[in-house]
């Protein structure tokens, strides 16, 4: 990183008498802004935010950025003010030294630094970034300017999102554990409390309420064996467990699980993947750059499956917490087949419904009815977990292979992927009915 | 200023001069590592014994992948390495516990090793070395049958059928845990490897009898700890077996015929959880014999809060579900109680001494009560928080083929220093670390003591890993020392024609003090030690007689034996005499008559976890009933009774009658109510008793109607009927009601005390003096200045004159609060004035001139002392009630004082579910664990709003000089619970009267533990103070929690009530 930073620097001094306005080039390449959601994700990992709280994380400080984006280009873009729940107009910026794209990328690090708990390490990338940008020819004048004119938009963001009732529900009530089979336990290796059972009082970005898309209710439980419920169980036992598993490249390349605890020996420990959410904004940036999106398409692009994440997350954990089902291997375990292991690790929350079919759906359409029906491309996000790549003919293929990992997962039963896909298009048809952001 | 090497009372033996250099050293190995097996790292073991019989000890070290060692004791700690000559190498993996026993009956200690075999490519099998008497071995296990191939911990001989040779308890590990909680009922699948066996020894051949025996023999038993000894004293040896991880401690009560009964839960409320080495030993000389068990809590806060800790609420709970008994992740310390155990390890302050393995009661410096030492360290921590979250995982992840030895060292270092402590003699224990030895932090797994230069001392000898094992001289007697008070009696034992010794109890009387040992060799941590008891006598010369109960039957009574000398004794041959019946214990004065009286009542808590709502709370105040009073309601000069319900539960109304008592009443429609106090008086001045019923329950939010108290009239002959209106509408949650007439209009009035504001832990509820307005109404008036008052969480209230004026005062007891009066006078009540700046938990308050100077004093019940929470004036409690993330929601947050540091007693984990803010300044847990407070917190917010302090936890008394109020408290004996109501009669018949105190309490934090180790506690009154009467006979043990104990007539003969949340009343005549 030094000798990076030297290197700079004395780039600097040689082309000093010369005017260097590579930064400019640099600045308008989505790249930049794909390389800063990309350290935000990290420090998502690294932090261990769950899903929902993930989304959170990746909606507000997109939504900075495209505001910025939208007042410079207002014959492209149509802001979210008044069109997002309490969401009013950022301040205008009336400095002409502000470069739009350093305070888009600058709002989008400030806010998405105050709601990591890593700052140091966005503090880092910002450092970096704003040196190389110094080298290549970036002025302390034009970076001051449009530092400071990020800086107002984030403070304008970050109170609107301080009213989302996120604060509150952090002393709200937590599950306490029912003992009908029925309901939802705390699963195997670590039996973590229930996550977030509160998200339903999150405020909305676009839906009215968190019960507007309530799915199908869940199969009735029984353990009679002619059961739909029961045959959905051992569905799950079938097909999901750890020996055999027909579908376990699929399963693991969907886990997205941003804490999978394990036990060997006396050594217990943590590995840590992006969240589903995180997975659609890397599909979002994968497929901008193939699409050759400009940066405010990209930036346009990510705060809409932000947000539609966001508001996916919100009704489905309505829905996760209202039900309570229990995961199938509580049950596979009490009743079936005690030594039954899954092939994810079931994650800490009720399992109706499949929060990746829902959210997976509301991202795909969002991006689908950006970038088009047949769209094939690769996903390599999951590259750097280990695993490989898979390639999609389409943003909604994708969506359905999300949600069916689920079953080859052992994690969910098929219920709550049909209709939790079918709540992720309810959710993602009307944000993309509902929300004008093109002219 | 430094120690001088003399000042210590143990020095290392160099081994230059003991020629001991044995290391039980373990080099990394890709495929074989603490990653790949979960006792990597849990070390060898000690064993001494003379085999040679020559008079002096030799040791024997197990190392887990290189040689064990055998030291010839050439005397003046210098030592031979036999090892090669005798045959004991014992090479190749995976050695663990060791063990010295005459297995052949041939007067020979034979050597016993265990091994870890079948597992990862370990090979092989447990190990006999026969010793052939001339200094070597013949490895005989599979001539004897004990070649046992499985994971073995520890092998313990004993004479099981008392048919004059030793069977073998094996104590066996299980390895896996990739489902780290099954239920508990797998322990009933047997596990061939895993398993715990005992073998009958049958002409000299161990017969595996497992299956019969009755004990669990399965792949949930992470035995790890075994103890020997006659806990009932029926002459048959019983067992101690500590689990790790989920599953149970088991205590084996041997039957007599070859099976044995697992009773750990009938006797004890809970264990350790992660139980390591155990030792079973009479701790404080009262003749039964205690447990120690160790676990993993470390005593350093930092270490504390940088390691996995316990379980939430729920998830604990859930686990009890699966079928374990409560388990708490520290250390106990089990005082026999005659038929139960308490676990004092808190009251006495051992609870926490980190990564612990082997404890032994021993008495070190010989003054006749028994010391501990405990064995330490780890050589990584892999519960190291960071570890798990953030370098495990982000290691691995950047390098999937991350090797194990990469992935290891990223573990924190887990070296501690040995403790040791001495006996106070009151229960207690000092922790003498720094000042009885000079080592620093290493690691030591096992452990043994015995006297090895025969000066009359006890030596220590450990096993340490990847360093050279130690021995520890004890300088008590050195020569040159002064030995006035150290003085001793040594004791060996030996057999009759090669029968065992071991099992022999040996009780020794000097002037009022007894002492008593057992011989048992297998003690602390896959060790053991010698067949020789040294019994510390302190300054006596002689004792006055011994009681030796050998194994064969045999008791012999030996008197006047002098001191400072080795008694050597050989088991009576002739025909074992019967064994004669103890003494009965101090005869027991209270009856239970419950079962004859037709009373079919259980309290049933509603099942509301208060912690779900605000997790950083110490405790609830939810499960505070049922409420009871006591009176005759139908005229008929009877005692009848009303006992409340929990929320959803109907109180009852019981008329005694000539036989018992008979249910007239169930208040069903007002089942809604959780009644936590109540009271029979007369309202309306009509010559009956009416009731009023004070609502707790703490559940339902401010204004709701379930939270108010009500009255019910009484038609004369003992018909009720709610009254409407006669109260005010006060909320909030109730805790006590108080009858008196303040005004002496001649209408009772009342006072209604609450204990807490819903939601809002900490915050002072109303509470009010309502006055009785002609028997038509209650009502909120002005009188005095303390017609409204916001007195904190009060407990208890009490109507007495303490200042001798004649009209009774309000005494108030309540939590984070000093005692405080509202003294009465002329028929006005002033405001409340503190009696003293203690501020304590205060439970309960009573009135009674205990010493007969003409002035009440106050009986007050607190936490006590058996505590994870304790607090002085110098060292307080504080509980700060600030909005700290500014959401509108107060976050309770308790600190403690540890060795003068204030600290934050939850978790890093559930704080930050509440205060996800900290993670900004304090992700990883090893900055937020060494930040002190005011880094996590502003002095601003710490000052901003209310702190609550408590600085005494003790119970005790207020003695009443003159208005000055000055706290004596109980004795230890007394502090082992929360005293949560207390009856004040004569029970010995005195003329004066005493108290019988009870209490303990389950709604505590999974970090505090269950409040549950009292039995109920007799104190005798003897003017000059109050004494602990041995009050734990038969009839006394008031299991679970005492929240009243009321005095009740029945058939004319005084008798008591004693109620309990979520369980039966219990009826005691006395």
């Amino acid at each position: 990183m030094r000798t990076k930073t030297i290197f700079y620097l004395m780039l600097t001094v040689a082309s000093a008498c010369v005017e260097n306005n590579a930064y400019q080039e640099k600045l308008k390449d989505a790249a930049l802004y794909n390389a800063a959601m990309k350290q935000l994700t990290e420090v998502i990992v690294h932090d261990i935010f769950s899903p929902p709280v993930a989304s959170r994380v990746y909606a507000y400080p997109n939504i900075a950025a495209y505001e910025i984006m939208a007042q410079a280009f207002p014959d492209k873009f149509i802001s979210l003010s008044g069109q997002l729940n309490d969401f009013t107009a950022i301040p205008k910026n009336d400095d002409p030294q502000v470069n739009v794209y350093l305070a888009a990328l600058h709002a989008f690090l400030t806010v998405g630094t105050e709601l990591i708990f890593s700052e140091d390490k966005m503090q880092a990338f910002q450092d970096q970034t704003y040196q190389a940008l110094q080298a290549d020819g970036l002025s302390k004048r034009v970076l001051n300017s449009s530092m400071s004119y990020g800086d107002q938009v984030a403070v304008h963001i970050l109170k609107w999102a301080d009213r989302d009732h996120y604060k509150q529900t952090r002393t709200d009530a937590k599950y306490t554990i029912r003992a009908q089979p029925e309901y939802w336990k705390p699963t195997p290796p670590d039996y973590m409390e229930g996550i977030e059972p509160h998200w339903n009082k999150i405020r909305l970005m676009v839906l009215d309420s968190a019960q507007q898309f309530i799915p199908k209710p869940p199969l009735a439980f029984s353990m009679d064996e002619n059961s739909p419920f029961y045959k959905e169980l051992m569905e799950v036992y079938q097909i999901g467990g750890q020996n055999e598993n027909q579908g376990e490249d699929i399963a693991k390349f969907w886990d997205c699980n941003p804490y999978v605890s394990h036990h060997r020996g006396h050594a217990m420990f943590a590995t840590k993947k992006i969240t589903p959410g995180g997975h659609w904004m890397e599909i979002s940036a994968i497929a901008t750059m193939r699409a050759g999106s400009t940066y405010a398409e990209t930036v346009h692009a990510h705060a809409r499956v932000a947000i539609s994440l966001f508001d996916a997350f919100i009704s489905c954990w309505d829905e996760k917490w209202r039900s309570v089902v229990v995961r199938p291997e509580t049950l596979i375990n009490q009743y079936i087949d005690e030594a039954w292991v899954p092939l994810l690790q079931t994650p800490p929350f009720p399992e109706y419904t499949s929060g990746h079919s829902v959210i997976s759906r509301a991202a795909a359409l969002t991006l689908t009815e950006l970038l088009g029906r047949d769209f094939p491309f690769e996903d390599t996000s999951e590259m750097e977990y280990g695993l490989p790549r898979r390639s999609f003919d389409s943003f909604l293929q994708a969506s359905e292979e999300a949600a069916l990992s689920r079953l080859y997962g052992g994690i969910h039963y098929r219920m709550a992927i049909d209709n939790g896909l079918d709540q992720g298009q309810a959710v993602g048809n009307y944000i993309n009915n509902t929300l004008k952001t093109r002219k | 200023m430094k120690k001088k090497e003399g000042d210590y009372k143990f020095l290392e033996v160099p081994s230059a001069q003991s020629h001991v250099s044995f290391v039980n050293k373990l080099e990394h190995q890709e495929d074989f590592n603490i990653i790949d097996y979960l006792y990597y790292y849990n070390g060898g073991g000690v064993s001494i014994g003379d085999i040679n019989n020559d008079g002096l000890f030799d040791i024997y070290f197990s190392s887990n992948e290189g040689s064990n060692k055998l030291y010839l004791n050439k005397g003046s700690f210098s030592f031979e390495d036999i090892t090669e000559s005798a045959g004991v190498a014992s090479l190749g993996k995976w050695k663990t516990g060791i063990n010295m026993a005459d297995i052949n009956g041939d007067n020979l200690l034979d050597l016993y090793v265990c091994r870890v075999s079948g597992y990862e490519g370990l090979e092989g099998h447990n190990e006999l070395y026969l010793n052939n008497g001339d200094l070597t071995f013949t490895e005989s296990s599979v001539k004897y049958g004990l070649d046992f191939s499985g994971f073995s911990t520890q092998s313990s001989f004993f004479d099981m059928d008392k048919d004059g040779d030793l069977d073998l308890y094996l104590l066996n590990h299980a390895v896996h845990t990739q489902k780290s909680h099954g239920r508990a009922d797998l322990r009933f699948d047997v596990d061939q490897l895993s398993g715990d066996r005992i073998f009958e020894n049958i002409g000299g051949y161990f017969e595996d009898i497992t299956s019969t025996t009755g004990i669990y023999s399965s792949q949930i038993g992470y035995g790890l700890g075994i103890g020997l000894s006659d806990f009932n004293q029926d002459g048959f040896t019983d067992l101690y077996i500590s689990n790790d991880f989920s599953e149970n401690d088991y205590l084996y009560i041997n039957n007599g015929d070859k099976t044995f009964s697992e009773r750990l839960t009938d006797m004890a409320h809970h264990s350790s959880r992660f139980s390591m080495g155990n030792d079973i030993a009479d701790y404080n000389n009262d003749g039964r014999v205690d447990i120690i068990t160790l676990d993993m809590l470390p005593e350093d806060e930092v270490v504390r809060k940088r390691s996995v800790g316990e379980d939430s609420y729920e998830i604990f709970r859930m686990k009890l579900q699966f079928g374990y008994m409560n388990q708490y992740s520290r250390n106990t310390l089990m005082l026999n109680r005659g038929e139960k155990f308490s676990d004092v390890a808190m009251l006495a302050g051992i609870h926490a001494t980190d990564w612990s393995w082997g404890p032994l009661f021993a008495d070190f410096n010989n003054d006749g009560w028994k010391d501990i030492f405990i064995s330490n360290g780890i050589a990584r921590r892999p519960n190291d928080l960071d570890y798990i979250d953030f370098i495990s995982g982000d290691k691995a992840r950047n390098n999937p083929n991350l090797s194990d030895a990469a992935i290891v060292s990223e573990m924190p270092l887990g070296k501690v220093k040995n403790y040791f402590f001495s006996n106070n003699q009151d229960l207690t224990f000092e922790n003498v670390t720094e000042i009885w030895s000079n080592a620093g932090a290493q690691i030591t797994n096992g452990a043994a003591y015995a006297d090895l230069d025969n000066d009359g001392d006890l030596d220590l000898v450990l096993n340490n890993l990847n360093e050279e094992a130690d021995i520890l001289e004890n300088l008590i007697l050195r020569e040159g020392v002064d030995h006035e008070g150290s003085n001793f009696l040594k004791l060996r034992f030996f057999g009759a024609e090669g029968a065992p010794v071991l099992g022999t109890r040996v009780t020794a009387f000097v002037g009022e003090q007894i002492q008593m040992y057992e011989l048992f060799s297998v003690r602390g941590f896959q060790s053991s030690t010698t067949n020789e008891i040294i019994m510390g006598l302190g300054a006596s010369n002689e004792i006055d007689s011994l009681l030796i109960e050998w194994p064969n039957g045999s008791v012999e009574w030996q008197g006047a034996i002098q001191a400072n000398q080795l008694l050597k004794l050989w088991m009576p041959e002739q025909q074992p005499v019967k064994k004669q019946s103890k003494p009965p214990l101090k005869e027991t004065i209270f009856e239970n008559v419950t079962a004859s009286l037709g009373i079919d009542y259980k309290h049933h808590e509603n099942r509301f976890v208060e912690f779900n709502r605000e997790p950083l709370i110490p405790h609830m105040n939810s499960q505070e009933g049922p409420a009871i009073c006591i009176g005759d309601v139908n005229g008929d000069g009877q005692d009848d009774f009303f006992v409340g319900g929990a929320r959803g539960q109907s109180a009852h109304l019981y008329l005694q009658l000539a036989s018992g008592f008979k249910l007239v009443r169930t208040f069903e429609e007002d089942k809604i109510f959780e009644d936590v106090d109540a009271a029979f008086f007369d309202v309306e001045n009509d010559g009956d008793l009416d009731l009023l019923v004070v609502t707790g329950g703490n559940e339902f939010d401010k204004n709701s109607p379930n939270e108010l108290s009500r009255i019910y009239l009484n038609d004369g002959k003992g018909s009720f009927e709610k009254a409407k209106d006669m109260l005010p509408n006060l909320y909030e949650t109730g805790s006590v009601v108080a009858v008196h007439d303040v005004n002496n209009d001649g209408f009772f009035d009342i006072f209604i005390g609450r204990v807490a504001v819903p939601w809002h832990y900490g915050r002072s509820p109303k509470s009010h003096l309502l006055l009785n307005n002609a028997g038509q109404k209650f009502e909120v008036t002005e009188i005095g200045d303390a017609h409204f008052l916001e007195g904190g969480m009060i407990k208890d209230a009490l109507w007495a004159d303490i200042d001798n004026n004649g009209e009774k005062d309000l005494i108030l007891a309540a939590m984070w609060q000093p005692i405080k009066v509202c003294f009465a006078n002329e028929g006005l009540l002033a405001s409340p004035v503190s009696i003293s700046e203690d501020q304590g938990w205060w439970q309960t308050v009573k009135a009674l001139d205990y010493d007969q100077d003409g002035d009440l004093d106050l009986l007050v019940g607190n936490l006590g002392l058996n505590s994870k929470l304790q607090a002085t004036h110098e060292a307080p409690l504080r509980m700060y009630l600030n909005d700290f993330d500014d959401n509108g929601q107060q976050d309770p947050i308790l600190t403690y004082d540890k060795k003068g540091v204030e600290s934050i007693f939850v978790s890093k984990k559930d704080l930050t579910k509440q205060l996800p803010g900290i993670k900004k300044k304090f992700l990883d847990h090893k900055t937020y664990a060494e930040a002190p407070l005011r880094q996590l917190f502003s002095e601003d917010l710490l000052n901003g709003d209310e702190v609550l302090v408590a600085n005494e936890l003790r119970s005790g008394i207020f003695e009443n000089n003159e208005g000055q109020f000055i706290f004596k408290a109980f004795d230890l004996k007394a502090q082992v619970s929360i005293i949560r109501d207390m009856l004040l009669v004569d029970i010995n018949d005195d003329s004066r009267v005493d108290a019988l105190t009870a209490g303990n309490f389950f709604g505590s934090s999974i970090d505090e533990g269950r409040y549950s180790e009292d039995y109920g506690t007799v104190l005798l009154n003897t003017i000059e103070g109050w004494e602990v009467a041995s009050s734990t006979g038969k009839s006394l043990y008031l299991e679970g929690q005492v929240v009243q104990i009321e005095p009740i007539m029945i058939a004319e003969k005084r008798a008591f009530i004693v109620v309990r949340n979520d369980a039966t009343l219990q009826i005691f005549n006395y």
